[in-house]
């Protein structure tokens, strides 16, 4: 078994209680209206403490003290990233702009832990913490999809997607993290063991389910590996892809079966997801350490991560920090492109004939660097590709970044403010399908079509690959 | 010699500059010692050595993001850079005995007419003015009072370039004379000693920093 990380914050604990133990507390009290989206068991009292008390202890935590202690003291304050932020772009809103929201933060942070702060005050930037500046805090750290434009063309390196992570982890410890957060991580980690509640029982259903599938629509056997003992990867895809991708991981399978790899799928713990990456380190750690201990359970090789950005990037670069770094972690794209590389995997184009556009997902492309991979299992499995403008690192958020797409409330700040830049993108591409290699990315994507009736089809990039292998 | 000269022209130079090396001293070692479990890469980024120095060469000498994006606040930057970098100059090859005079006026100039400009462009959007505390605005004025300074200087109480350099040698070979008598030299060579106290403290500091920024962060690849 891996050993848990040994880290305070776990200790600490900022998973929401379940509903029920908390309803005494709160039952007497003048309720705090949260309009940006809905809180479960919020902070109601004390917040300006507590607040401060956590920034403390994040900034004395070794993981937080030389990121901020840099980023609040190299920004120019120049606005290039106001340039680059396709919210700002959109809404021209002060609370938009990067260096504004990351000032929320650096004003707290020298007001309460710079002697210059304690005796200057306004004059260089600190500023008391007030009940407001709490709430606008939560509205303008979740507007930002964290997608790390701004940070690509920052003059001083800084990056204020870190310090928004920065931000909602604080947040986060005031129990002040949207409720589709809190509550899913609780399932996932305490309760049926994934995000989406699918007990084991249905989960295998729906490998058979897809099983069959495969044989109906191509006449393939292909199979789901399930707790093989001893195989090379372990693979795990975010568990809302079960429900709404099939063909994401229909073409998954295929590929690994064409390829020859030695893969099995965990029962004991299938979902990837992970959104600790989007407010909390106790989460991230948790959930990492779930999918360590079903590596080590099925003595796997490697850990193979389905179409996902977020999981990937959590799992490959936030190992080492919550978890004991047993496993190589490789995304999914980077193993199909090498297996059509070797001549594992081949494909025929004349298949796909339409149009195939792909979208970079924000923690898969500048998180990662994978740029290429996916371009190359596209460009091998379609007759026409086009690239959106701009691409690659300056590729625009989908808009659901950040966690975002799994809130509800944001559903309308989705589709008519963080996801425009996207649309305008999508219409001059001229594509008739469009390929995103991420679970948040598609369903933002898929609803923006929808709502913005595009005449575009989004899939995965395994989805192009079912009919494309040769099998 | 009065008790100003005597502190400002004699004591207070080796404190600003013992107090600028120290403090920068002090935040370089915190910032490369300080641990950074978390990695945060961002991509791409420069595969090797040889590509980490072309970029920042790329970036010191031409500020390469400012000119791609936001060329209204390159020019002015850019410029106020190449000014201090004048005076700079100017001061290396002043002491080493050689009087380039117009590299001083071209450097004062440009420390005032530059900052000048950042100042209003600063002022003059609510975008900027939105994300500055007076505190960048404070800093832009330091380097046009020094330019003023130093242009009237030049213009009506001009002392003897010999004296100067005889005195700027004598605070170098640690016997310190005692500074040509003229307020205006005094107040300049005071606000460059706040200067020089004041910078490591300040977010001017950045020209270090943001070798971290990269280094220790952006690029640390998984
Ligand atoms: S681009 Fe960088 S230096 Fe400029 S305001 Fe934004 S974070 Fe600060
Ligand atoms: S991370 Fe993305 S959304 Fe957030 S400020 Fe930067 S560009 Fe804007």
């Amino acid at each position: 078994m891996p050993q848990t990380a040994k880290n305070e914050n776990i200790e600490k604990g900022n998973m929401q209680k379940q509903p029920s133990e908390n309803v005494k507390n709160t039952e007497k009290k003048q309720k705090r209206n949260y309009p940006f989206f809905a809180i479960e068991n919020p902070i109601e009292e004390n917040r300006i403490p507590v607040f401060i008390k956590t920034m403390e202890a994040v900034l004395k935590d070794d993981k937080y003290r030389l990121l901020l202690d840099l980023y609040l003291n190299t920004c120019a304050s120049c606005n290039s990233c106001a340039d680059q932020c396709h919210l700002y772009q959109t809404t021209h809103e002060e609370k938009d702009l990067p260096a504004y929201r990351s000032n929320m933060l650096r004003a707290v942070y020298r007001k309460y832990f710079t002697t210059s702060g304690k005796l200057l005050g306004g004059f260089v930037g600190a500023k008391a913490l007030k009940e407001d500046d709490i709430d606008n805090m939560i509205e303008s750290f979740y507007r930002c999809t964290m997608c790390r434009r701004c940070a690509v063309e920052c003059p001083m390196g800084v990056d204020n997607a870190l310090i928004t992570r920065i931000g909602r982890c604080v947040i986060g410890e005031l129990n002040l993290a949207p409720k589709n957060f809190t509550v899913s991580s609780y399932q996932q980690l305490y309760g049926v063991g994934n995000t989406s509640s699918i007990p084991k029982e249905a989960f295998i259903d729906t490998l058979d389910f897809l099983q069959d599938e495969i044989k109906d629509m191509t006449g393939h056997s292909v199979e789901f590996p399930r707790d093989k003992v001893g195989a090379e990867y372990l693979f795990i895809a975010p568990v809302s892809d079960y429900i709404m991708e099939a063909d994401t991981l229909m073409g998954t399978a295929m590929t690994l079966q064409a390829a020859g790899a030695d893969w099995t799928i965990g029962t004991g713990y299938y979902d990837a997801i992970n959104y600790g990456l989007f407010y909390s380190d106790t989460v991230t750690a948790d959930a990492l350490n779930k999918l360590l201990a079903e590596a080590y359970r099925l003595k796997v090789k490697k850990i193979l991560i389905g179409e996902c950005g977020h999981a990937t990037k959590t799992a490959k670069l936030f190992v080492d920090v919550f978890g004991k770094h047993q496993f190589p972690i490789q995304n999914v794209m980077e193993y199909t492109a090498e297996a059509i590389k070797k001549g594992r995997v081949k494909l025929n184009p004349e298949v796909n004939q339409e149009t195939v556009t792909y979208h970079d997902p924000c923690n898969l492309g500048r998180g990662l660097g994978i740029y290429e991979p996916p371009r190359n299992i596209v460009k091998a499995a379609v007759k026409h590709f086009v690239e959106l403008q701009p691409n690659r690192e300056k590729n625009y958020c989908c808009g659901g970044g950040g966690g975002s797409v799994t809130v509800p409330d944001m559903y309308n700040f989705r589709m008519n403010l963080a996801g425009i830049k996207k649309v305008e993108q999508i219409k001059a591409s001229g594509a008739k399908y469009l390929a995103a290699p991420c679970a948040n990315c598609k369903k933002q994507l898929k609803e923006l079509v929808e709502y913005h009736k595009l005449p575009v089809t989004v899939v995965g990039v395994h989805d192009l690959l079912i009919r494309a292998l040769l099998m | 010699m009065n008790v100003a000269s005597f502190l400002i022209g004699i004591v207070l130079p080796y404190i600003a500059v013992a107090l600028f090396l120290v403090s920068i001293g002090i935040r370089i070692n915190r910032w490369a010692t300080s641990p950074h479990p978390l990695k945060w890469s961002l991509y791409p980024m420069p595969a090797d050595y040889t590509g980490q120095i072309k970029f920042m060469l790329k970036e010191i000498l031409s500020f390469r993001a400012l000119l791609h994006n936001n060329r209204k606040l390159w020019a002015g930057s850019w410029l106020f850079h190449i000014g201090m970098a004048l005076i700079i100059l100017w001061f290396i090859t002043f002491v080493l005995g050689l009087h380039a005079g117009i590299v001083l006026r071209a450097g004062l100039a440009f420390l005032i007419v530059f900052p000048l400009y950042l100042f209003f462009v600063r002022l003059a959007s609510t975008k900027m003015r939105t994300i500055s505390s007076p505190l960048e605005y404070f800093n832009l004025l330091i380097f046009i009072a020094i330019g003023i300074l130093g242009i009237l200087l030049l213009s009506f109480n001009k002392p003897d370039p010999t004296a100067v350099r005889q005195y700027f040698i004598s605070l170098i070979l640690l016997h310190p004379a005692a500074p040509p008598e003229s307020s205006i030299f005094l107040s300049m060579l005071a606000i460059t000693e706040f200067f020089m106290i004041y910078f490591p403290n300040s977010r001017m500091l950045h020209m270090i920093s943001k070798y971290f920024t990269y280094h220790k962060i952006s690029w640390e690849s998984h």
